[in-house]
Formats: C-alpha cells, sequence, structure tokens
C-alpha cells in the first residue's frame, strides 16, 4: 500500500467573481521514501493541491469537491478537526516558501520547538530541548545548543528555513510537504536547503512532495513528476521519464523554455500566448490554446484521458494533437516561432 | 530613436479603443450588489431631499408659533404634531435636518480637504517635515477638544460656522494620520519611484499617484465621519455650544423633546428617529464602501 | 583600480569608484553611531554605447542599490557618474529631474509599477510628454499606439488599466513606459523574477531585440546567471557592494576565475536528472555576510571552502585584468584553480 494515494481531488473556490477551479481531478501516490515533484506555472494549481491535502484551504470560498487522499489508510479529505490536528504536523510535516512569516516572531525558537514536539509527544520539557538542540545540530545550525535560544529575527533567511526544516521533521513525520521551499532564498543558499532536505530524507525515510516552478530543482532531488497546467494533470511519470521521454506538448514545451538549455544568440523559445483563466470553465485540453503541435481532426477526441505509455508514466492524452515527435521537429516544420512568442491574441485581456 | 520599429501606426481613432474598468466602476459594480448598502443609500438621499424640499412644500414656517395650537399629538394637520409653542415638528425636523446634514457635510469636507493635503504632504517629504508636521498633529489632538470650543465661542461669539471651523478643525487630525501612512507605504511601490525617474514634478505624484491610491480608505472614513460630526453638532447644540434656538438642528429638537419626553413623547421620537436612521443609513453606506473598495476583493 | 576606469568624455557610461553607504543614524540616548551599511562600496565600471551589461549578484550585494545609485534616485555617497560625457552625481537634485529622461529603468514587479490608477494610455501619455510636451489628442494617442505595438501589445487596449492585464502583459506596458521618453540607457531591476518560466523568456526575447533595433544601452540585473548568460554582451559579478569578476558572458560562463562566480554558476540546477545527480558542485558555506559589517581583506574568505591566509583576511585583493578585457578582483585564494569544472 502506498504511503499516500490521492485520488480525483478536485479543488474549487467559489468567489463573488465565479467558481475558480483551482485543482480538477488530480490523482497520484507516493511510496514511503519517495519524492515527488509537482511543477507547474502559478495559477497550475500545484500549491492548492498540497494545501487541500493539509486540508488549509479557507473554506469558504474555496471547498474540496470531491476525491479521496488514503495516508496511511485514512482518508484525509473525510477527517474531522480533531483527527486532522493529529495528522498534521505529526504524520505530515510543511514547509512553506516564506520562511520570514511561518515562524512565529515573538516567541524564542526553543519553544516553538518544544511546543512542536509536546503537541505529539509525551514527552517532558528537558528531553523535548534536547531533542530540539539535534535538531537544529541536524540542519547544520552551527552552535545549535546556544542558538535554539534565539529569536526568528536574529537568523537570516537560509537559517530560518533550516529551523523551518527543523521544526517539520522533529516528529519523524512519514510525509513533508515542501511548498517552494527555495524560491525566496539565494542560489548559493538554495543548494544547500535542497541538500538538507534530501539528506534529512535519507535518515528519516521520510516521503517528500516538492512543489516547485524550477524543473532544475526537480531534476535533482526528485523520484517522480507530476506536471501541472491550469489545475489539472499534463504528465508525470519517474524524473527519467518525464525528462528524457516526455510526452505531453506542454512538458515538451516548458523544456524547451529554460534558458540555460538554449543556445546563446539564438532566439529564446517561448510558450505563445497566455496560461489559462481557470475561474472560466476549461473545455478539452487546458493547452490546447497554445499547443504548438498540429492538430489532426478534432472530431476525434474531446475530452483528454489519462493514457499510460510506460508503465508509471501517463499523459493526459487530448486526441487532437500526434506529439510524439519532438517538439524541435515540429517548430522547424513551422517554419519560425512567432516573434517574442507574441501570437495576435497576446493583446487580450487576461 | 524616434523611429520605432512596426511604427506604420494609422490613426487610433477613439471609437475603437476598448474601454477599461477602472477600479472606481468595479468598486461600484461590488457596491451595488450591496443590498443593505444600496437600501441606505435610497434612504439617506430620501431623507436629504425630505429635507432640502419638505419646507418648500409645507404650508407652515418652521419658527411660526401658533399658542394656540401648543403640543398637540399627530394629526392631520400636523402630521408630526407641534411643539410646546405650536409650531409644525415636521417643518422643524426638516429644517433641523438641513443644518445638521449641513455640518456633517461641510466639515467633513473641510476635514477632507485638510487631512488629505497635509497627510500627503508629510508622508511624501518624510524625515524631519515629516517628524514635525505629525507632532503639530499630535499637538492637536492633544487638545481638549471642548475647552477648544469654549474658548472660540467666547472669544469669537456663537456662530454656526465657527462651529463648522471647530469641528473641521477636530476632524482633519485622523485624516492627516491616515493618508500620511497611506502615502507611506505607496512611496516605496515601484510605481511612484518610476514617476520620479520619469522627472514628474512633486505636486504631479503627489496629486496624480500618490493621492488617488489612498483615496479608497479615505472615502469611508469620510462617509463615517459624517455621522460622528453630526453627534458633536448634537453634543455641542446639547451643551448651548452649537445652534441656538429659535434655530432648530436635530441636536437642538432632541434636546427639546427630551425635556418634555413624558408628557410630549412625540417631540422626541420623530428628531431621534430621523437623527438615528440617518446615521444607521451613513454607517451601512460606509461599511459598504469598505468592502467595495477593498482591494484584497478586487479581481487580480 | 583606476585601470578600468573609462574616459569619461568618450565612453558612453562611466562610473568611477562609486560609493553608496546608508548611514543608520545614532541611538536615542547614547548617541552611539547604529553603523553604516555599504550597500555599493567601490565601483568602477565603463559601459559602452549599446551594449548589454548583466549584472549578478545575491539578495543584499548590492545590484539593486547601485542601479538606482545610477539612476539617480540614490545620490552616491562618493565617486563620480558619467552619461555621454555628462557628469550626473555633479547635477543638482533639482536639475537631475529635466536629465531623467536620458535614462530610464524597469523594475522587477509589474504589479507594483504601475499606477493601478491610471489607464495604460494615462500612464504612458504621461511618460511620452516628458520629451514631447507640445503632444495631445490624436497625435499622443498615435504615438502611445506605437509604443504599444513596439511592445507587442494590441494598441485598442490603451484604455485599459494595469489590473486588466496579466503579469507578463503588465510588464511589457512598464517597458513601454520606460521607453517612452526616448532614453539611450535603460536598466533592468529583474525584470523577468516575478514572471512565470514561459513568460519569462518572452520578455527576455523583447528586451533583447529593442536593445538592438533602438540602438539602447542597457543594464540587465538579475540574481540567474542563466538568465543573464543568455541576454548579454558583457558580465559583472558583484559581491558584497563590489564587482569581483567582469568579463565578456561567454568568459564568464564558460572560464570562471573567481570561486564565487563559479559557486553560482554551479548552483543553477540543471534540468537534466542525470547530469544533475553526478555533477561537482561547489557549495559555498553560510550566507552572504551583512553589508553593515563586512569582513575585512578579501571579503569572500568567511564563505570560501579554500581557506584563507592571515594576509588575505587583512589585505583587500586587488582588481586585475588576468587577459583582455577579463578583470577578477585577484585573491590567490579565490581566483586558483580550486578544481571546478
Amino acid at each position: 500500500m502506498p504511503l499516500l494515494e490521492v485520488n480525483d481531488l478536485t479543488t474549487y473556490f467559489h468567489t463573488r467573481d465565479g467558481v475558480v477551479r483551482a485543482v480538477e481531478g488530480v490523482s497520484f501516490s507516493l511510496e514511503r521514501g519517495e519524492t515527488l515533484g509537482i511543477v507547474g506555472e502559478s495559477g497550475s494549481g500545484k500549491s492548492v493541491t498540497c494545501y487541500s491535502l493539509m486540508r488549509l484551504i479557507p473554506e469558504p470560498p474555496g471547498r474540496i469537491e470531491r476525491g479521496t487522499a488514503m495516508f496511511e489508510g485514512h482518508d484525509l479529505l473525510q477527517m474531522s478537526q480533531k483527527e486532522l490536528r493529529k495528522v498534521r504536523g505529526n504524520g505530515i510535516g510543511m514547509i512553506f516558501q516564506d520562511p520570514m512569516t511561518s515562524l512565529n516572531p515573538y516567541l524564542r525558537i526553543s519553544t516553538q520547538l518544544i511546543e512542536a514536539l509536546q503537541t505529539h509527544r509525551d514527552i517532558d520539557k528537558k528531553a523535548a530541548l534536547h531533542k530540539a538542540i539535534e535538531a537544529l545540530e541536524e540542519v547544520g545550525i552551527p552552535g545549535a545548543s546556544k542558538r535554539v535560544f534565539s529569536y526568528p529575527h536574529e537568523f537570516s533567511g537560509g537559517m530560518r528555513q533550516r529551523v523551518m526544516i527543523a521544526m517539520a521533521l522533529i516528529t519523524e513525520p512519514a510525509l513533508l510537504i515542501a511548498d517552494e521551499p527555495t524560491t525566496a532564498l539565494d542560489v548559493t543558499v538554495q543548494a544547500q536547503i535542497m541538500d538538507i532536505i534530501k539528506q534529512r530524507q535519507n535518515d528519516l525515510g521520510t516521503a517528500v512532495i516538492l512543489v516547485t516552478h524550477d524543473l532544475g530543482v526537480v531534476a535533482g532531488s526528485c523520484d517522480k513528476v507530476l506536471v501541472m497546467y491550469g489545475g489539472r494533470e499534463m504528465e508525470s511519470g519517474s524524473v527519467e521519464q518525464i525528462f528524457y521521454r516526455p510526452r505531453h506538448p506542454y512538458t515538451r514545451s516548458l523544456q524547451k523554455t529554460i534558458p540555460s538549455l538554449q543556445t546563446k544568440g539564438q532566439e529564446l523559445y517561448t510558450i505563445p500566448g497566455l496560461p489559462p483563466d481557470v475561474s472560466k470553465p476549461i473545455h478539452g485540453c487546458a493547452f490546447f490554446p497554445r499547443c504548438p503541435y498540429p492538430k489532426t481532426d478534432k472530431a476525434e477526441g474531446a475530452s483528454p484521458e489519462l493514457e499510460e505509455i510506460e508503465p508509471g508514466h501517463c499523459w493526459s492524452a487530448c486526441g487532437f494533437c500526434d506529439s510524439s515527435t519532438p517538439i524541435e521537429s515540429v517548430l522547424a516544420k513551422a517554419g519560425e516561432v512567432a516573434e517574442d512568442g507574441v501570437p495576435a491574441s497576446a493583446g487580450e485581456p487576461a | 530613436m524616434t523611429d520605432l520599429p512596426g511604427s506604420a501606426a494609422p490613426g487610433i481613432a477613439e471609437e475603437e479603443l476598448v474601454e477599461g474598468s477602472s477600479l472606481w466602476k468595479d468598486a461600484w459594480a461590488r457596491l451595488k450588489k450591496n443590498k443593505v448598502a444600496v437600501g441606505s443609500l435610497v434612504v439617506f438621499t430620501f431623507i436629504c431631499l425630505f429635507c432640502v424640499l419638505g419646507p418648500f412644500l409645507s404650508p407652515y414656517d418652521s419658527n411660526a408659533q401658533n399658542l394656540f395650537a401648543g403640543a398637540e399629538g399627530p394629526s392631520a394637520d400636523h402630521w408630526f404634531g407641534t411643539d410646546t409653542l405650536g409650531r409644525d415638528l415636521m417643518v422643524r425636523v426638516m429644517v433641523g435636518g438641513r443644518i445638521s446634514l449641513m455640518v456633517g457635510l461641510v466639515a467633513t469636507v473641510v476635514a477632507l480637504a485638510i487631512g488629505v493635503i497635509y497627510g500627503a504632504t508629510a508622508g511624501y517629504i518624510g524625515g524631519k517635515v515629516d517628524a514635525s508636521m505629525m507632532r503639530f498633529v499630535d499637538l492637536l489632538y492633544a487638545l481638549p477638544f471642548t475647552i477648544f470650543v469654549i474658548l472660540l465661542m467666547v472669544a469669537f461669539g456663537r456662530s454656526m460656522w465657527l462651529m463648522f471651523v471647530a469641528i473641521g478643525c477636530v476632524e482633519w487630525l485622523s485624516m492627516a494620520r491616515i493618508v500620511r501612512s497611506g502615502v507611506l507605504g505607496l512611496k516605496k511601490q515601484e510605481f511612484v519611484e518610476a514617476a520620479v525617474s520619469l522627472g514628474y514634478s512633486h505636486s504631479r505624484i503627489i496629486l496624480r499617484h500618490l493621492i488617488p491610491n489612498v483615496l479608497g480608505p479615505v472615502i469611508v472614513i469620510a462617509t463615517l465621519t459624517v455621522p460622528a460630526v453630526m453627534l458633536l453638532e448634537a453634543f455641542l447644540s446639547f451643551l448651548g455650544l452649537g445652534v441656538q434656538p429659535p434655530n432648530a438642528s436635530w441636536g437642538v429638537l432632541i434636546n427639546e423633546g427630551q425635556a418634555n419626553m413624558e408628557i410630549y413623547p412625540w417631540l422626541l421620537l420623530f428628531p431621534a428617529g430621523f437623527f438615528a436612521v440617518t446615521l444607521f443609513c451613513l454607517n451601512f453606506i460606509g461599511d459598504g464602501l469598505r468592502d467595495a473598495l477593498d482591494p484584497k476583493s478586487a479581481k487580480d | 583600480m583606476s585601470a578600468t576606469t573609462g574616459n569619461p568624455q568618450e565612453d558612453f557610461l562611466v562610473l568611477d569608484d562609486v560609493k553608496t553607504h546608508f548611514d543608520m543614524g545614532t541611538t536615542l540616548f547614547t548617541r552611539e553611531s547604529k553603523g553604516v551599511v555599504k550597500a555599493v562600496d567601490g565601483v568602477t565600471l565603463t559601459i559602452q554605447k549599446g551594449e548589454i551589461l548583466g549584472l549578478v549578484g545575491e539578495s543584499g550585494c548590492g545590484k539593486s542599490t547601485l542601479s538606482r545609485t545610477i539612476m539617480q534616485l540614490l545620490r552616491p555617497t562618493s565617486g563620480h557618474i558619467w552619461l555621454k560625457g555628462r557628469e550626473l552625481s555633479a547635477i543638482s537634485d533639482k536639475d537631475i529631474r529635466s536629465e531623467r529622461i536620458n535614462f530610464q529603468m524597469i523594475f522587477q514587479d509589474p504589479y507594483a509599477s504601475l499606477n493601478p490608477r491610471m489607464t495604460v494610455l494615462d500612464t504612458l501619455g504621461e511618460a511620452v510628454r516628458t520629451r514631447h510636451p507640445e503632444l495631445k489628442g490624436d497625435a499622443l494617442r498615435a504615438r502611445v499606439a506605437e509604443l504599444l505595438r513596439t511592445v507587442g501589445m494590441n494598441p485598442f487596449q490603451m484604455k485599459r488599466y494595469p489590473h486588466e492585464f496579466s503579469g507578463g502583459q503588465r510588464q511589457r506596458v512598464a517597458i513601454a513606459r520606460a521607453l517612452a521618453p526616448e532614453p539611450e540607457l535603460i536598466i533592468a531591476d529583474e525584470p523577468v523574477s516575478a514572471l512565470d518560466v514561459s513568460i519569462q523568456s518572452q520578455i527576455l526575447n523583447l528586451l533583447k531585440r529593442l536593445t538592438r533595433e533602438l540602438g539602447l544601452t542597457m543594464i540587465f540585473i538579475s540574481h540567474d546567471l542563466s538568465v543573464v548568460r543568455y541576454i548579454s554582451d558583457r558580465i559583472a559579478v558583484m559581491y558584497l557592494g563590489k564587482i569581483v569578476e567582469l568579463g565578456d558572458a561567454e568568459t564568464i560562463v564558460d572560464h570562471p576565475l573567481h570561486i564565487y562566480t563559479k559557486a553560482l554558476m554551479s548552483a543553477i540546477p540543471e534540468p537534466d536528472p542525470n547530469l544533475e545527480r553526478n555533477r561537482h558542485r561547489i557549495v559555498l558555506e553560510g550566507d552572504p555576510p551583512s553589508p553593515m559589517e563586512p569582513p575585512e581583506g578579501c571579503k569572500f574568505w568567511p564563505r570560501s571552502p579554500a581557506g584563507h591566509d592571515e594576509r588575505m583576511r587583512r589585505e583587500e585583493p586587488p582588481f586585475e585584468e588576468i587577459s583582455p578585457g577579463h578583470w577578477v578582483s585577484n585573491c590567490p585564494f579565490c581566483v586558483a584553480d580550486n578544481g571546478a569544472s
């Protein structure tokens, strides 16, 4: 039995301006000790997916419409608040993008770590403090036995994110959800933090869900990848499958846009057009309006269906296009990419 | 670089342009969806029209005494009844309402004008100028208001205009503080930096780029200031420092009414009722505006 | 360091030992100084007309302060800045306003850099009139339409407000506003870091094309070397208020000398799983030190995996030209062959 099995997760926000379909029928599973990367641009629903699992969606306006999320045999989406409190911080730890705002500025680090531990463990204060210092040492904070009594503002951004990791992992949860943990940090610090997450994961056997927009971070640290766009799953599979044998036009396009992969002097490849507006219903493939692949007869398929092309490798097959050829040959055939990727419709309002 | 590429620019005719929807328009659309606020707006408009136009339509004069018809209850002739001197209460409520509403609006506009310009200037210049300008505000805050008004009255004699000035002088202080803190926040925004780097003049930056962006909360505060000012006027009149009989304001009428409240309750009920409904309406409108102008609910 | 200084009369933009310090004031009672933040601490740089210079560094390295100093939004504490032979740093605060149309800035956050209460037409029209105050009505609209077409936007949207556009479109409007006064120098401060990956490349292509077609000179600031590499002719790497390495983009990317540049390069995650798993990383220790208390000597020693001897912890290394056009802060420990590929 996998550690976490999410099936058909669907989260909508019912706002004044209509229904925002933030997550639409997302499914994935995760084994113990595995790392899943959820990749997507802003508005792709990658963060909402994680917040839905932790049941941290503000309700209202948000609502989990349907789906199941079996964690160690229990459905997270059906749990009572009491059961949830037991799982949060104990079974599942979470770290957020901004380490500045996710620690309480008025409490010492020691207090916050001890509180996290005592909430879930029957442990006396002295032992808890000892464990807290240990946890800080394990994430590479020098002089942990002294610094444990500092306040959050006495740490730099990178150190604070380390404290967050220590806090999320102090109860040794089976699953760690990391929502863009390095986006707010400098590149040199980014690498340190990713190393620490990986190392702690190896020590504790924790499974990790890593939410990010950075394909490079995924390549370095994930076993499996879920590519999201417009609130839906576009493609999923092992990291090798996604990076070396991508199938979906969106995955292929996204890979093509990364500046470091491109030869200097050429124009950067751009995906024409704009991301979809999830406050309007999307019919068919969400990527259809921006898809560079030549379209076959449109009558063939109406709504895309997940198709497994090799074990564990699924893509949302829309039936409109034949995406089995690499994107380079498609683009070469199409002649020239539109200048700056500005199609005629780029001036339309979002 | 006068030749921009793609500059085969044909004339752009005004009519062909897609009209944008400003944040003000969006806010108005949201306000229209708020039933309580719209209802309050309708009632408030009705009360204003009633007070402004009413006296012209009524056969009675607000100060004409008729001692033979003193303190009569509501009747077909006098819908709201008459007071102890036989004056028609409905006309007096209308005329009193004119003064109360005028005090509310004029004092608020005065407070708004001074507060916005003062606060925006202090916030924009910043540094020592800001510090000394705000210390001056603190100083005025510290003045006991009642004593300040009594002193003014003693020095210059009782006058309604003096009361406007006195109230305006007090109310602009909080307005200035709100505008200043708003401007301080906006000043760090990149669009203000962009305006500076385009070499715009200081007055242009303040008037075009800063003030329109703090106006949202200011309008909300203004709608909530109107009832506060009206209460202040009622309080001053109650103390005998505001509008003096035979002139009427709602404050004066309520004062007269409460003296005879046990024998002639309508003398209190009608002016107090109008006053209360007006205050409710303005508060609801203010709340509605706050929701409508809240940037968080703006689609982004 | 004067060797890097260009000729103010001939070169397009010349910075000579520019320093921008912030005095944090004194404490309330004891009157002790709270310290001085040396955000920019002696930058010497020459930029030629038509060039794109990439300025890279981590947060707090002073790259944004340097850009605002060149823009004269902040005035330098010491040093000189010449633009086309005119010394900007010597012009009074009052007279600088009329100079501003010659250099413009593109900001990081397209959500904050446009006035939400003004239509695109108002915003751009106002900016156009800084150069052409006589333009009004139809003529002004035609000019704004032209600008919008230049940045790839539909000119019929000019009466719309910023909130009606997406982030990428807003950034295009912000670029149009910077072009409106017809400047010769553009400073782009992290113009793509707030945008989604797929939109980033659109804006990068646009900026590169505009610079070439309009003959602009651009300083492109970013923390992301992979972005800077694509757009720049030359790259300057900044650390703690100083430039540590400067050279052609290819040279800096392919043959970096300073360990910090190498670390920056190796910190960029490669979107290739096998490569990423097997590569050798130069991992720096800790965070960048505070610019309030910069270390003495080679500013890099507290984070360097190479270690520094006593001398380099006291003496500042010289900024030297190692090969033609390739300058580096020549500390023997930072620049030695430290085994990075």
